[in-house]
């Protein structure tokens, strides 16, 4: 994300026709955040990205560089607080949740 | 974690409170969850293992923490850790580097730096300094200031208990034992008042004769949540501190958790001992 982010931004918003201080706006992102991102001095929080990612209508995870397509791919991404102690139970939990949003985003999206 | 990070931590999570006008305590990191739109699901009880799950799907985010250490306190904890992580700058970055699934572990001995932060921003979350430092003003600090806290808080004892630390004016330290072992120290101001002793590691067997050894040697005033105290100097702690200083010694069992939280404050230096008197300044 480290090398991807801040040029997959600056493409998005440009396809978009948004100034930097427009997107910020557009956001809810403080004016100078965008600037900032784009040359990489700071990097973003989920929080940003799920913004971000609403007002370009492009998935974070492509953002993230994770991804190479613009759209939404469901892939599901978890972190876990005391993930050593996690049993095959929990993650089996954790694993069905994750379906359960795909399914639903799924489910919206059609 | 330096201290200019500390301050933009603590920055993001006053943030987030007045984003979702969350302005007294307690604070619901289950009400702020759904403000940000994330969900957030209890595990089953019979289910253990990992106390929190950030999940991320497409666009959608939940958060699922444990109910199997049967602590509100814990549970409350566990989900504003994963608020941060959804919330700190840079986190996404770190989380998603290793793969999707991301290796962390918390507790105040790990390394982790991602997970340190979200514990700092957990604990501002639901003990913010405007909020919590008048209450610990009134109860004259010591024990008594954290178990106040821990209960309008509705945090964890040994949560509040290092909140208490940072917040109170006066020096202190928090030590965490089991079975009469320190499993850690948390230093806030102590040592260097008492002229940097040696500190309390990991594995260091707590001093017969305290009040911290009295209730470890005995399960069941753990089990009980007893408490005792003690005065005594500070070199009984801390080799090689000023044997002048005082302190304060206040330990209370944790229950089922096993584990003994020690409360340690330096007393005020008598002013008749101090060698070098104050002089009135002549204008």
């Amino acid at each position: 994300m480290t090398n991807e982010f801040p040029a997959r931004l600056r493409a998005a918003r440009e396809s978009r026709g948004f100034s930097q201080t427009q997107l910020a706006i557009e956001a809810g992102l403080p004016s100078t955040t965008i600037s900032h991102f784009e040359a990489g001095s700071r990097k973003p929080s989920f929080d940003n990205l799920r913004r971000l990612s609403r007002t370009l209508n492009v998935s974070s995870d492509y953002l993230m560089g994770i991804t190479d397509t613009l759209e939404p791919t469901g892939a599901a991404s978890r972190i876990a607080r005391h993930l050593t102690n996690a049993t095959k139970e929990d993650i089996a939990f954790v694993e069905q949740m994750a379906q359960a949003m795909a399914n639903k985003t799924r489910s919206k999206d059609e | 974690m330096n201290d200019y990070r500390r301050q933009q931590i603590h920055a993001k999570a006053l943030a987030l409170l007045e984003d979702a006008g969350a302005q007294s305590l307690p604070v619901s990191p289950i009400a702020i969850a759904k403000h940000l739109d994330i969900a957030v699901h209890a595990k089953p009880a019979h289910v253990a293992g990992a106390s929190g799950w950030l999940i991320k799907s497409g666009e959608s985010f939940a958060i699922a923490y444990a109910t199997h250490i049967p602590s509100s306190g814990f549970q409350r904890f566990s989900v504003a850790h994963e608020l941060g992580h959804y919330w700190i700058d840079s986190h996404p970055e770190h989380i998603f580097k290793n793969g999707e699934m991301h290796q962390s572990h918390a507790g105040f001995e790990q390394a982790d730096p991602i997970e340190l932060e979200a514990d700092y921003f957990a604990s501002c979350l639901l003990m913010p300094g405007s909020m919590c430092k008048k209450l610990i003003w009134q109860k004259k600090d010591g024990l008594a200031a954290v178990k106040a806290l821990a209960d309008q808080a509705e945090a964890s004892l040994p949560a509040a208990a290092i909140r208490y630390a940072e917040l109170s004016c006066i020096p202190s330290a928090i030590i965490m034992s089991r079975n009469g072992v320190v499993e850690y120290c948390l230093d806030s101001g102590l040592r260097k008042e008492a002229g940097w002793p040696r500190g309390i590691s990991r594995g260091t067997r707590i001093v017969a004769g305290t009040a911290t050894a009295r209730i470890a040697g005995n399960p069941n005033a753990v089990a009980a949540c007893a408490e005792d105290s003690n005065e005594a100097e500070v070199v009984d702690w801390f080799a090689g501190a000023n044997p002048k200083l005082t302190l304060q010694e206040e330990a209370i069992g944790l229950g089922n958790y096993g584990r003994v939280l020690t409360l340690l404050t330096l007393n005020e230096v008598d002013e008749e001992d101090e060698e070098t008197k104050w002089e009135e300044p002549r204008f």
